[in-house]
């Protein structure tokens, strides 16, 4: 038998470590994690905690009024408010078709450049960019685009012969003003979660069912479909979840206006708390729309069985 | 039932030429295997069959239909993939049935057929189970059941058996000719493995970059091959291949001398002979063809392959099961002078005599 050498260069330490090396070993995740949760705590656990306490008291502007705990009634008093009732609406048919012609839309373009334009990347990159330009800019760019006096597209309707509109200005228009806004930057978001599911699918399936005399059309909704399931599901639970929030697109381009026909229920809280000034009241109903989002998600993600 | 004809086929991808003049017919009801390593073009010629891929030039015909611009789901085939392409979010029983539920088969028809099938593939107690909570042999199972559940023109199986266990394959191997035998459907069967190849088939096409070296029966082949590469791909453990000089009859090699060829002259030749043709003697009588060091004896059970030094080579030589060779221990050999292949090194294909 030949002796096994020991390597020159690569020895081994020996020994246990010191006391302080092996408490370190063990405790380092918890130390460089703590600043963060430090952090996270104060922002969101003080609010939170706020927001809980506000929603059943009376809150006055002036810091020198004692609160008042006025039970449920802040609850109640949504019940009855007209206003929230509309804000409540347009935010649910803004969600259900702006998301849907998102996806729809996403999904088309993910098709066709899966299917037909693979190389042509740049596109690709083009088309992401509404995506990647902040809110704020994106509201301020459609803001100029539906301007009525100097405006891009009273231009386009005037050289098409064309009556001009007030766009955001008009109460039957101005919904779908921020929808053509909203479909422009989060198509892209979806499209590109969609693309990536499909460059992901296996291809075998695919050749088993031309050969088992599947059409185009069949092995789209029979495999695609079911195949795309998981990302479909992640995609618009995002989406939803961010409709139901939307905020900017309507504080720059309608405030809510005209006549409330594009208040949401972002604006609205926004409004009740900072122009009326009943804090009370905001809290009670973001309270609401929290408990009505996390239910709905929850909701959506069983019944899609994202869980396995 | 249904003839499948290859007529100069070309299949290339770029500039890469996959299928060279590719002719052949398999004949209505034969067991055709395409057998060859990896790269030989094999699977790419099923694929034409199926539509799966298009013959760059040539014609392709199902009996007299030709079928090169028929999309795949006219084409009548059915295939069995070699990763078994099955629906994943599909039940067994789904599986199976996609083809019929695409033919829109009626609801009575499609429970009797499913329940046939898969009784005879042995799945009737899990037809409500996903692919992912089967194994490797029930999935090969539903991929079969799912080609067999209609009657096809043609079946194509793509190394269907690959993924299996030795003992499963052997197994699904005597299945798979019974069943073909049984349903008389013709069938393409693609393979890299030779016993397959001879065991399953009525006739073998063994390819090599993209051309058929030899077309004919398992027989044929192993008895007969006609080149130098044929020769050593079918037969395990491989025929052995010495290079040397035929002079008169006489092939003469490093330490070995063999006659017995007539009197043919071939300057650079290879001498093949089966592992079955060479006999262990004693080093010491007149009429060995070798005496050589032993280099490694393996028992299998029913014999002992014995490899030998032999220059900078190995010959391997099939002897008893009982055979007790040390390893470096000098032996003599004697090959069976009527049981010889000799080959042309410059053109690589057999000379007779």
């Amino acid at each position: 038998m030949r002796e096994r050498m020991a390597d020159p260069i690569l020895t081994v330490p020996t020994g246990s470590g010191t006391a302080f090396e092996r408490w370190r070993e063990r405790h380092l995740r918890i130390l460089m994690l703590a600043p963060t949760l430090l952090l996270l705590a104060g922002l969101t656990l003080f609010p939170t905690v706020y927001m809980l306490t506000a929603a059943v008291q009376n809150v006055s502007p002036d810091p020198d009024v004692p609160r008042e705990f006025v039970g449920l009634g802040n609850f109640a008093r949504m019940l009855t408010d007209p206003e929230l009732h509309v804000a409540v609406r347009n935010t649910v048919v803004f969600t259900v078709v702006a998301v849907t012609l998102e996806f729809l839309l996403g999904l088309g373009l993910a098709l066709l450049f899966d299917k037909y334009i693979r190389r042509l990347n740049f596109l690709k990159t083009i088309l992401l960019v509404p995506m990647m330009i902040p809110p704020i800019a994106v509201a301020l760019t459609w803001k100029l685009i539906y301007q009525p006096q100097f405006g891009v597209l009273n231009e386009l309707m005037f050289r098409l012969g064309l009556p001009s509109q007030a766009w955001a200005g008009d109460v039957n228009l101005a919904m779908a003003t921020i929808i053509a806004a909203d479909v422009w930057e989060w198509t892209p978001f979806i499209f590109l979660l969609m693309l990536a599911g499909l460059a992901s699918l296996p291809s075998e399936p695919y050749e088993a069912a031309q050969v088992d005399g599947a059409s185009a059309w069949r092995q789209f909704w029979d495999l695609t479909v079911p195949f795309l399931k998981p990302v479909i599901a992640i995609a618009l639970l995002l989406r939803i979840m961010d409709a139901l929030r939307l905020f900017d697109l309507v504080f720059i381009l309608t405030v809510g206006g005209p006549a409330g026909a594009t208040e949401t229920l972002s604006l609205y809280i926004f409004k009740v708390a900072f122009t009326f000034v009943d804090i009370g009241y905001a809290a009670a109903i973001s309270l609401v729309v929290l408990f009505a989002t996390v239910g709905f998600s929850t909701w959506f993600i069983k019944r899609m069985r994202l869980a396995d | 039932m249904a003839s499948v004809t290859f007529r100069d086929v070309v299949k290339k991808f770029g500039s890469f030429t996959a299928v060279h003049d590719f002719n052949l017919e398999i004949r209505d009801k034969e067991f055709l295997v395409l057998l060859g390593p990896s790269g030989c073009g094999k699977t790419t010629t099923m694929r034409m069959v199926a539509g799966l891929e298009e013959a760059t030039s040539g014609d392709i015909y199902i009996d007299a239909d030709r079928i090169n611009d028929v999309l795949p789901k006219y084409r009548d085939v059915a295939m069995v993939f070699q990763s078994y392409a099955l629906y994943p979010h599909l039940s067994v029983e789904d599986n199976i049935g996609y083809p019929l539920k695409i033919r829109k088969v009626p609801p009575e028809e499609y429970k009797r057929r499913i329940t046939e099938v898969a009784r005879r593939v042995e799945l009737d107690t899990m037809l409500k189970r996903l692919p992912k909570e089967l194994s490797g042999g029930q999935r090969q199972r539903v991929a079969l059941a799912r080609a067999i559940v209609r009657t096809p023109r043609v079946f194509l199986m793509d190394e269907p058996l690959s993924n299996l266990d030795a003992k499963l394959r052997t197994q699904m191997r005597a299945e798979l000719k019974h069943l073909q035998h049984e349903l008389q459907v013709t069938t393409i069967y693609v393979t890299h493995d030779q016993i397959e190849a001879m065991t399953l088939a009525h006739r073998v096409a063994v390819m090599n970059r993209g051309v058929i070296e030899q077309l004919g029966t398992p027989r044929e082949i192993y008895n007969d091959p006609r080149t130098l590469f044929v020769a050593g791909f079918i037969g395990s453990p491989a025929m052995n291949l010495i290079p040397g000089e035929v002079k008169d009859g006489v092939f003469a090699s490093a330490g070995l001398r063999v006659g017995g060829a007539g009197h043919v002259s071939i300057p650079r030749a290879v001498l093949g002979v089966r592992p079955e043709d060479v006999h262990v003697a004693n080093a010491e009588d007149q009429d060995v063809n070798l005496v050589a060091p032993i280099y490694s004896v393996e028992l299998t059970g029913e014999n002992t392959l014995v490899s030998l030094q032999l220059g900078g080579r190995l010959m391997t030589l099939r002897a008893d099961k009982n055979f007790a060779g040390q390893i470096d221990q000098r032996v003599g050999v004697k090959i069976e002078t009527d049981r010889i292949f000799l080959f042309d090194a410059e053109t690589e294909r057999r000379v007779d005599f």
